[in-house]
């Protein structure tokens, strides 16, 4: 991911900032808020990155549009105005979430599954994630209908794979690898 | 081809689907954050470890190869096109490693242990041997002592070859560089017949499958596959399974070499191994250095080539070595051995390049090849004067050490004065005599492709020459002379042979095979 090592520095920083002064949480919702809006408009995304809109402009459109934030979030769009780094904002709006979570032992884990989660699965799957790591999460669904069946579990480095897509690649697989043909 | 009885169909696949069990799995995984000429860069897998192999969706592998503060570059071992941006990859937790076991022998496999020659899967036990391995520390090696028998007679009489050796065999394209290698593993079949074999591995990286399939159809016409083992990384094969084979090459051999068995491995050719690992490491952004290989391509063929060694004759202290893979540490035994023969391309006759000096430097001797004498005629074109074994004498048996001690010089002081001999012009007769019997000398070491000679008749026609008593055939019937009077000695004085092949040079020995020799030569005479 480009600029991600600038963008995991200045997240850093932001967040060691927001604990000194007790207002993690503020800020954190505030990232959320950022992260989502430029997910949302590549407008926004674009004149972030165009190095020939001015500096002036890019400020006080952010101060517009994000205008019930935290001072550290309004001090850190000028930092990153200062340096250049402006671009970088989607990133280090994002990299702070996942430094804020890690700090507070917060999971998420995203479950796929074909059809939507229903609450009594839901429960059987939070039982899964304290076998596998000891934690709780909270969960995210996405559905996607090629897995056929089943769930797949993923809580950071962690996937835990049941569903009927993989066994029949597997199958597969097995299928396919056929050591009675010569291959020279 | 049989009818295949549909009933027969569906018991199979029943067998199959019914052993197959649904299960799911728990795996560390990472995304692919792209991918292109055959290296993918993960994003995750924080926990990966150098030189694990990787699972990507659809079963392609891959080797670890670079971990940065977030991604790890991974080689693909295979079609890259099958990997997508943005898919999951997977640790398997597994050093990169190859199963090996008896059945092995007589098969053609891939870099990672799939056979390739399609017939079924590798019979047997097999055990998992890692690519990559600390060679055997000091304590647990010993001297080299036994010959490895080549049984190409300028070789095994001037530069011997012992087992656990490494020689080096090194030459200009087409010299004959492959044919002398399989020549040495043709040789090994009488070990072989007589319960005692010499395991060969010959390893191809980056030649035409055409040659590999030749290669594999010679053996097995002179029945040599059933002890050899080809490992194949054929040049449409990823520049990664390339250099990963002679690895792979060396797993196999070591697991013959820990189990108190010989075995010889040859590398043909480790240029074209150096050429494949240039190519990854400068897709994989590392710097580069003389000749644009990276600054690490001696530690590629160092670490390679140190696996080669004799083990000492005992099994306690053999079950003690330095990293020995669990799943053999039952089987262990001394007295095993590893003979490597790397080859090495060399382009017009340049042996001060950079691949050839290290690769120079880190065996223990050289046959070097040249085309001027295969041109013109000398085949085995083996350039005596600068090949080299730095193990020599110790790895001879006894008789062929007496008779061919003094070869090597009677052919340094020939070509010395060979140049005079083509002036024609009138030289005393101590001179004459060197150049007569330099020119029958010649005649004598050269050999067909694929004829290798039992020691006993290369011990027999060696002491014919060396004691002049070819001079009075003429130099165009020599290798006449020399099938009659080895014919002659197998039919009517196999007991000498045998006695030479023994070790044995008694004057008894001497005065028959003189005697013979000078009979013989009296007919040649005009």
């Amino acid at each position: 991911m480009k600029g991600t090592r600038a963008a995991q520095r200045y997240a850093k920083a932001i967040l060691n900032i927001a604990i000194d002064q007790k207002a993690s949480d503020a800020v954190f919702k505030d990232m959320e808020i950022i992260s989502k809006t430029f997910i949302a408009s590549d407008e926004l995304m674009d004149v972030m990155a165009s190095p020939v809109i001015k500096n002036e402009l890019k400020r006080n459109s952010l101060r517009e549009i994000f205008k019930n934030s935290h001072d550290i979030t309004l001090g850190s769009f000028d930092v990153l105005l200062e340096n250049n780094r402006i671009y970088l904002l989607k990133y280090v709006a994002q990299q702070y979430i996942q430094q804020y979570n890690t700090l507070n032992n917060i999971q998420i884990a995203t479950v796929t599954t074909a059809i939507p989660l229903s609450p009594s699965l839901e429960e059987k799957i939070q039982d899964k994630i304290q076998e596998l790591t000891g934690n709780s999460a909270t969960i995210k669904n996405i559905v996607d209908p090629t897995i056929i069946g089943g769930f797949i579990l993923r809580i950071g480095d962690l996937q835990y794979n049941a569903s009927v897509a993989q066994n029949l690649n597997n199958l597969k697989r097995e299928f396919k690898s056929n050591t009675y043909i010569s291959k020279i | 081809m049989a009818e295949v009885n549909p009933a027969e169909v569906s018991a199979i696949l029943k067998k199959q689907l019914s052993g197959f069990e649904s299960k799911a799995s728990l795996d560390e995984v990472g995304t692919v954050l792209n991918i292109g000429d055959g290296i993918a860069r993960i994003y995750g897998l924080a926990n990966a470890q150098y030189g694990e192999l990787i699972e990507f969706e659809g079963g392609l592998e891959g080797i670890v190869l670079n971990l940065e503060e977030d991604n790890v570059g991974v080689v693909v071992l295979g079609p890259f096109s099958e990997v997508k941006e943005g898919s999951v990859a997977k640790r398997t937790n597994r050093i990169a490693s190859i199963q090996v076991g008896e059945g092995i022998s007589g098969r053609v496999i891939d870099t990672l242990g799939s056979p390739i020659d399609g017939k079924g899967p590798i019979q047997g036990e097999t055990f998992q041997m890692p690519l990559e391995r600390k060679a055997p520390g000091v304590i647990y090696r010993e001297p080299v002592t036994e010959p490895l028998q080549t049984g190409i007679k300028a070789i095994d009489a001037m530069v011997p070859v012992g087992r656990g050796q490494r020689e080096l065999v090194i030459g200009d394209r087409q010299t004959g560089k492959t044919a002398v290698c399989i020549d040495t593993i043709l040789n090994q079949k009488e070990f072989y017949d007589a319960g005692e074999p010499v395991y060969c591995i010959y390893v191809a990286i980056g030649q035409k499958a055409s040659t590999v399939a030749g290669i594999a159809k010679v053996l097995e016409d002179r029945g040599a596959l059933a002890y050899t083992t080809i490992v194949a990384a054929n040049a449409s094969d990823p520049a990664a399974m390339q250099v990963y084979a002679p690895f792979a090459g060396a797993a196999i051999g070591e697991y013959f070499r820990d189990t108190g068995r010989p075995a010889l491995i040859v590398y043909d050719d480790l240029s074209k191994q150096a050429v494949a690992y240039r190519e990854i490491s400068l897709l994989l952004r590392r710097p580069p250095g003389r000749e644009a290989y990276p600054g690490d391509v001696f530690f590629l063929h160092s670490r390679l080539l140190e696996r080669a060694a004799k083990i000492i004759n005992n099994d306690n202290i053999a079950s003690q070595m330095n990293d020995l893979p669990e799943s053999i540490k039952h089987l262990v035994k001394g007295g095993g051995s590893l003979t490597a023969l790397p080859l090495i391309e060399t382009q017009a006759g340049d042996v001060s390049a950079y691949i050839p000096t290290n690769v120079i430097s880190i065996t223990d001797g050289q046959i070097f090849l040249t085309s001027d004498l295969f041109n013109s005629g000398v085949r085995p074109a083996i350039n005596v004067g600068i090949s080299v074994s730095r193990v020599g004498g110790n790895a001879q048996i006894k008789s062929m050490k007496k008779v061919a001690g003094t070869l090597k010089l009677d052919q340094a002081q020939y070509r010395e004065l060979e140049a005079f001999a083509k002036f024609g012009s009138d030289l005393d007769a101590a001179t004459m005599n060197v150049i007569e019997k330099g020119k029958r000398n010649v005649e004598i070491l050269k050999q067909s492709e694929n004829d290798p000679y039992p020691v006993e008749d290369q011990i027999a026609i060696i002491f014919a020459g060396s004691k002049n008593l070819l001079r009075p055939v003429p130099v165009e019937r020599v290798r006449e002379f020399e099938r009659e009077y080895l014919e002659y000695l197998n039919m009517k004085h196999r007991d000498v042979l045998d006695a030479l092949k023994a070790g044995k040079l008694t004057d008894e020995i001497t005065d028959t095979l003189t005697s013979v020799a000078k009979d013989l030569a009296t007919k040649y005479k005009n």
